[in-house]
C-alpha cells in the first residue's frame, strides 16, 4: 500500500480541492457535480464532444475517447504503490510533508501524470481533483482496495 | 483592428513528429503578448510538440502552395475549457495582436462577419484563406450539460479551419471561434476518400469568444 495513504491531505473536503481550479474549471466541474456522479463528471471533462458538432480539427475526432478509466489508472498506480510511480511518489510525498497549497499537489500530480500519459496538466486537473473528491469519500486505503479488485482479471 | 497585418495574427498549429509537422488547426494570437487562442479539440489535452507554423502567407499576395518552407515556435497549454471547446495557449514572445475581444450577444442574425483559418489543413494544404459571411442563427449547444452560445455561420468550412477567429464586420472585434460543422450523431456514418458528407454543407459552428474571458482572468 502507498506510503500516502497515512497523509491527511487526501482526507480533504471537496471544496478544498474544487478551489484549487482557476474559477471557469471549479464552475464547471461543480456544474457536472451536481448533475452527475463524480465519475461521470470527469469522464464529460475529459471526453467531451459537442452534441450535433463535427469538429474540424484534422485528427481523427470519431475514435470514441476512453480517458477516464486511463486516468484513474494512472492515478491508482501513483497513490497505491505501483512500482511504476516510486521515483514520482516520493516526489510527492516530499511536497505533501513540506505542507505545500494544495494547488500545487494537483499541479505536480497532474504534471507529472500528464507527462507519462502525454496529456496537458491544465487538461487533467480538473478530472484528478475530482478523483481526489472520490477518494476523500471513501479514504485511500479503501479505494486503492477496490481498484485493485477491479484490475483484477476475472476468472 | 484591421485585416491588413491578419498573417501575424492567424496561423497553422501543428504537432511535431521527427522533422515534419502535422497539421492539426487554425489559431490566432489575441491581444496579451505570447498568447494564442484555439479550439480545445485541435489539440485534444496534449500540448506534447505542439508547434506555431509561421509561413509567409500574406492574404493580399498570392500564397505559393509549393512553397514548403517554414518556421516552428513551440506552444504551452495555460488553459483549457473542453466543454467549451476553447483553449489558450503561450510562447515566450512579446508580440500581440490589437484583437478587440466581444462576444455573440452582440450579433444579429443576417450580420456580416469574416472569417480566417486554413481549410483543408488535413490535407496538406496550408493556404490562409478569408471568407465573408452572414450569421444564419444564434444557438446553444450541449456538451453533457453544460450548454453554451453558439452562432451558426452560412458558409462551408472544412478541417483544418477549427480554432480559427471569427470578426464581426461593423466593428472587427472578435466574436467566436470555428469549432466544426453540424452533424447529427449517428451510428454507422460514412467516410468517401477521409471526407464525411455529411459535414458537406453551409452550417458552420462557432462558440461565443466570451468563454475566454474567464479564462484570460485566471492570470
Amino acid at each position: 500500500m502507498s506510503d500516502l495513504s497515512n497523509l491527511v491531505f487526501l482526507e480533504s473536503e471537496s471544496g478544498e480541492w474544487l478551489n484549487t481550479l482557476p474559477n471557469y474549471q471549479k464552475e464547471i466541474v461543480s456544474e457536472l457535480l451536481e448533475s452527475s456522479l463524480p465519475e461521470e463528471a470527469a469522464a464529460i471533462w475529459l471526453e467531451a464532444s459537442i452534441d450535433t458538432n463535427a469538429p474540424f480539427g484534422t485528427g481523427n475526432e470519431d475514435v470514441e475517447k476512453k480517458y477516464f478509466n486511463y486516468l484513474q489508472d494512472q492515478v491508482y498506480k501513483l497513490l497505491c504503490g505501483d512500482v511504476e510511480y516510486d521515483m514520482e511518489r516520493k516526489e510527492v510525498n516530499e511536497l505533501v510533508k513540506k505542507n505545500v497549497p494544495k494547488e500545487t499537489i494537483i499541479s505536480t500530480i497532474s504534471a507529472i501524470i500528464g507527462a507519462k500519459i502525454g496529456f496537458a496538466a491544465a487538461f487533467l486537473a480538473p478530472a484528478i481533483v475530482i478523483i481526489f473528491i472520490i477518494i476523500g469519500k471513501i479514504s485511500l486505503n479503501a479505494w486503492c482496495s477496490m481498484k485493485k479488485n477491479t484490475n483484477q482479471p476475472q476468472s | 483592428m484591421n485585416f491588413l497585418n491578419i498573417d501575424r495574427v492567424v496561423y497553422l498549429l501543428g504537432r511535431m513528429e521527427g522533422n515534419n509537422v502535422i497539421p492539426l488547426g487554425s489559431c490566432f494570437l489575441i491581444n496579451k503578448p505570447g498568447h494564442f487562442v484555439t479550439a480545445a479539440h485541435v489539440i485534444n489535452g496534449s500540448d506534447a510538440n505542439l508547434v506555431l507554423v509561421i509561413q509567409n502567407n500574406r492574404v493580399g499576395d498570392y500564397q505559393d502552395t509549393a512553397n514548403n518552407s517554414i518556421q516552428v515556435l513551440s506552444l504551452k497549454l495555460k488553459e483549457i475549457d473542453p466543454l467549451r471547446d476553447t483553449c489558450v495557449l503561450i510562447t515566450d514572445i512579446p508580440n500581440k495582436s490589437n484583437i478587440s475581444l466581444s462576444n455573440t450577444d452582440v450579433l444579429t442574425p443576417g450580420e456580416k462577419v469574416t472569417i480566417f483559418g486554413y481549410p483543408h489543413a488535413n490535407q496538406g494544404r496550408s493556404v490562409l484563406t478569408q471568407q465573408t459571411t452572414e450569421v444564419g442563427a444564434k444557438i446553444l449547444l450541449s456538451s453533457g450539460i453544460i450548454k453554451s452560445k453558439h452562432i451558426v455561420l452560412n458558409i462551408q468550412a472544412r478541417p483544418g479551419q477549427s480554432g480559427g477567429p471569427i470578426f464581426r464586420n461593423s466593428d472587427l472585434s472578435l466574436v467566436g471561434i470555428l469549432i466544426g460543422a453540424y452533424a447529427p450523431k449517428q451510428e454507422g456514418g460514412i467516410s468517401l476518400g477521409g471526407i464525411d458528407p455529411q459535414t458537406l454543407h453551409q452550417t458552420t459552428h462557432a462558440v461565443s469568444a466570451e468563454y475566454l474571458e474567464g479564462m484570460l482572468k485566471n492570470e
